[in-house]
C-alpha cells in the first residue's frame, strides 16, 4: 500500500501526520518534499542522489531510527540535480521492497505533489480547522480525485471540540480524525520521534492509531 | 451482454458503494439504486456529477473500458446494491462515460487536456493519458488496457517542483545546507596518499587505505545506523559522525594521531596539510586543490570534495583489484560506474567553459586581438 499524505497549505502538520502514522503502519516514509525536506534527515543517500541516480531507492532507506525513513535532502543544489518524475519509480520500488509506504507530500499544488498522488493508492488529507488551510484542502482533494489516489481519511489537525468535523467530513467525503493540540506531538516530531513512543497516553497518540486503523481498514479495497 | 460488479464498505455510518460496468458491445446502460434509503451521489460543486439524477445513474460503456460509479447511502449495504435497468445500444458518436459528462479533448502537446464544452466540469486534465485520439470520457470510464496518467503528465499539468537551476547559487560557501555532503566530504582525512605523494606518503597511504578500504566495502548498516556504503554515502556518513568512532580508532588512528602529536597541521608542508586537517574544511580543500590547480586558482570546494570523493574510490578499487584478495564489491563497481558517467558529463562541460574561458581572457589582455 502507498499512501499519500497530502493537505495543500503548508504547515498544518501533513510532515507530524506522515511521520507519526509511518510508525503505526510499520510503513517506510518517503520524504517527497524535492525542495525543502523537514522529515528528520541524517547521513546517507537520500531522495535527491535517487533522483539524480546516484543510489538506488531501497539503499537510500534509512532504517535505523524509529520509523524507517527515505529523507529528501536539504540542498538546493541537490534540489535541482534531480529529476523529479523517477519519484514513481523510486516509490514503487521502495513499496515494492517494504510492502507499505507514506508518501509525505509537500505543501502547495505543484508537481511534486501530484507525483506523490499519482504513485499513491490512497490518500490522506491533513488540514487546520482555518479558512485558508480548508481552501486548500478543497484543492488538494480535488487533485486527488484527478490522480485516482482515492481520500481514504482527512485529519483535523490541531483540531478542538468545536470543531465541525461533520461538515468537513461531508465537504471533503471522507470520515475526519482529530488529532487535538498537543504540545507532546511537537516534541516528538522535533525529538525525531513517534508521539506513541514519547507520550502514548496522549489523545493525540490515540488519534494517530484510530487514524491508522481507519486507513488499515479502507486500504484492501483502495488499490488501484 | 452487460456486467455489473460492485463492491460495498461500510464506514463510519456510510455505506460507500462502488459500481463497475462492462459490456460487449458499446451500450447505454441505467443503474438504480436497490438500497433502501438516501442516494448521495457523487457532487461537483454541489451538483450531482454527471450521469447522475435521483438515485439512477447514466452512462455509456464499451468493450475494452469499463464504466465506473460510486455513490454512498446512510443504510446498511444490500445484495446487490444496485441493479441495470435500462440497457440499450449506444451510437459510435455517443462519448463513452456518464450521460451529460463534458467530453475532453486532447491538445496538440498530448499532455493536458482542457474541457471543451459544458460547465460544472468533471475534469481539469488528463495529466499525460493516453487518448489514442479518442474523445476520452472525462469522467469515470476506465481504459482497462492501462492508460493512466503519467508522470511527465503530471509534471506538465502541475509544474515542475525542482528548483530552477539558474536560480540556485554554486554552493561556494562550505556552511551552505549542502553541508550535510559538502561539508562532510571535506571532514574526511582527505585521501591525501594518491594526490600528494609527500614525505608523510606512506604513513598517510596505509592511513588511507583502511578508512577507504573500509568505507568503500563496509555495508554501513551492518556496522552503524548509517546505510551509506556508496557513493556520497561512502565517505559522508562513515568520516562525519559514526564513523569516528570507530574507524578512525581503528584504521585512521595512526593518522589522528600523527596529527595530533604535531600538532598544528601548519607545521606540516603544504602536501601533508590535506591529510592532517581534517577538521578545517578549507584548509584541506586547499591542500587538495594544490596538485591540481595553480595555486591562485579557486576551485569551488564541493568540487573539488567530489573530486577528491571520486579519486579516494577509485583508489580503493584500484587497490582491491591489485590484492586481488577479495571480491569487487557490486556497490563500488556501481558507484564507480556512476562516477564514470558523471565526470564524463562534466568534462564536456568543463571543456566548453575552458575554451570560453581562454577566449575571454586572451580578449582581456589583448584587446587588439579582437577577443579571439
Amino acid at each position: 500500500m502507498i499512501l499519500a499524505v497530502v493537505g495543500g497549505k503548508g504547515g498544518v502538520g501533513k510532515s507530524t501526520v506522515a511521520y507519526n502514522l509511518g510508525a503505526h503502519l510499520d510503513a517506510v516514509v518517503v520524504d517527497a518534499d524535492l525542495a525543502m525536506a523537514d522529515l528528520p534527515g541524517g547521513r546517507g543517500p537520500d531522495l535527491h542522489d535517487v533522483l539524480a541516480g546516484r543510489a538506488t531507492p531501497v539503499e537510500a532507506v534509512r532504517e535505523g531510527g524509529p520509523v524507517a525513513m527515505l529523507p529528501c535532502g536539504r540542498s538546493l543544489a541537490g534540489a535541482r540535480a534531480c529529476k523529479p518524475t523517477d519519484l514513481v519509480d523510486a516509490v514503487e520500488t521502495v513499496g515494492d521492497a517494504y510492502g507499505r509506504v507514506v508518501v509525505d507530500c509537500p505543501a502547495g499544488m505543484s508537481g511534486d505533489v501530484g507525483l506523490g498522488l499519482l504513485v499513491a493508492d490512497a490518500c490522506v488529507l491533513v488540514t487546520t480547522p482555518t479558512p485558508a488551510a480548508l481552501g486548500d484542502a478543497l484543492r488538494a482533494r480535488a487533485l486527488a480525485r484527478e490522480l485516482d489516489a482515492g481520500l481514504v481519511a482527512v485529519v483535523l489537525n490541531r483540531g478542538t471540540e468545536t470543531v465541525p468535523t461533520e461538515t468537513i467530513a461531508n465537504r471533503l467525503g471522507a470520515p475526519v480524525t482529530v488529532v487535538p493540540e498537543d504540545p507532546a506531538v511537537a516534541n516528538a516530531q522535533a525529538a525525531g520521534v513517534p508521539v506513541a513512543t514519547t507520550a502514548p497516553e496522549t489523545p493525540a497518540a490515540a488519534a494517530f492509531d484510530d487514524l491508522a486503523d481507519a486507513i488499515e481498514r479502507a486500504a484492501p479495497s483502495t488499490r488501484r | 451482454m452487460v456486467t455489473l460488479d460492485w463492491e460495498t464498505d461500510r464506514t463510519d455510518g456510510v455505506t460507500l458503494v462502488r459500481l463497475y460496468v462492462t459490456a460487449e458491445g458499446r451500450r447505454r446502460v441505467r443503474i438504480e439504486n436497490r438500497i433502501e434509503g438516501p442516494v448521495w451521489p457523487p457532487r461537483e460543486e454541489g451538483q450531482p456529477a454527471a450521469g447522475w439524477d435521483d438515485g439512477t445513474f447514466e452512462g455509456v460503456v464499451a468493450p475494452g473500458h469499463r464504466l465506473v460509479a460510486g455513490y454512498a447511502t446512510p443504510e446498511p449495504p444490500t445484495d446487490p446494491p444496485a441493479e441495470v435497468v435500462d440497457d440499450d445500444p449506444a451510437g459510435a458518436e455517443t462519448p463513452l462515460g456518464p450521460v451529460g459528462a463534458e467530453a475532453v479533448e486532447t491538445d496538440a502537446s498530448g499532455g493536458r487536456a482542457t474541457a471543451t464544452d459544458g460547465s460544472g466540469g468533471t475534469t481539469t486534465g488528463t495529466f499525460g493519458r493516453h487518448d489514442n485520439g479518442d474523445r476520452a470520457a472525462s469522467g469515470p470510464t476506465e481504459p482497462l488496457d492501462g492508460d493512466e496518467p503519467t508522470p511527465e503528465g503530471v509534471v506538465r499539468s502541475l509544474g515542475d517542483p525542482v528548483v530552477p537551476r539558474e536560480a540556485v547559487p554554486v554552493p561556494d560557501v562550505l556552511e551552505d545546507p549542502a553541508g550535510q555532503e559538502n561539508g562532510s566530504r571535506d571532514e574526511p582525512e582527505p585521501g591525501p596518499g594518491h594526490d600528494t605523494p609527500s614525505d608523510g606518503e606512506s604513513s598517510l597511504t596505509q592511513e588511507d587505505d583502511s578508512p577507504g578500504l573500509r568505507k568503500d566495502d563496509s555495508p554501513g548498516p551492518d556496522e552503524d545506523d548509517s546505510p551509506a556504503p556508496r557513493e556520497d554515502g561512502s565517505t559522508a556518513p562513515f568520516s562525519d559522525e559514526t564513523a569516528p568512532a570507530s574507524s578512525e580508532t581503528a584504521g585512521g588512528s595512526g593518522e589522528r594521531s600523527v596529527e595530533t602529536e604535531d600538532g598544528a597541521p601548519v607545521e606540516k608542508p603544504a602536501g601533508d596539510e590535506a591529510g592532517t586537517t581534517p577538521n578545517r574544511a578549507g584548509l584541506s580543500l586547499e591542500g587538495m586543490a594544490q596538485p591540481q590547480t595553480d595555486a591562485e586558482l579557486v576551485v569551488p570546494g564541493p568540487v573539488r570534495a567530489w573530486l577528491r570523493d571520486v579519486d579516494r574510490r577509485l583508489a580503493a578499487v584500484e587497490r582491491r583489484q591489485a590484492a586481488e584478495t577479495t571480491d569487487p564489491d557490486p556497490t563500488v563497481q556501481i558507484a564507480v560506474a556512476g562516477d564514470r558517467r558523471a565526470l564524463a558529463s562534466v568534462a564536456d562541460r568543463v571543456e566548453t567553459l575552458v575554451g570560453r574561458a581562454q577566449a575571454v581572457e586572451h580578449g582581456a589582455t589583448d584587446p587588439d586581438d579582437g577577443g579571439r
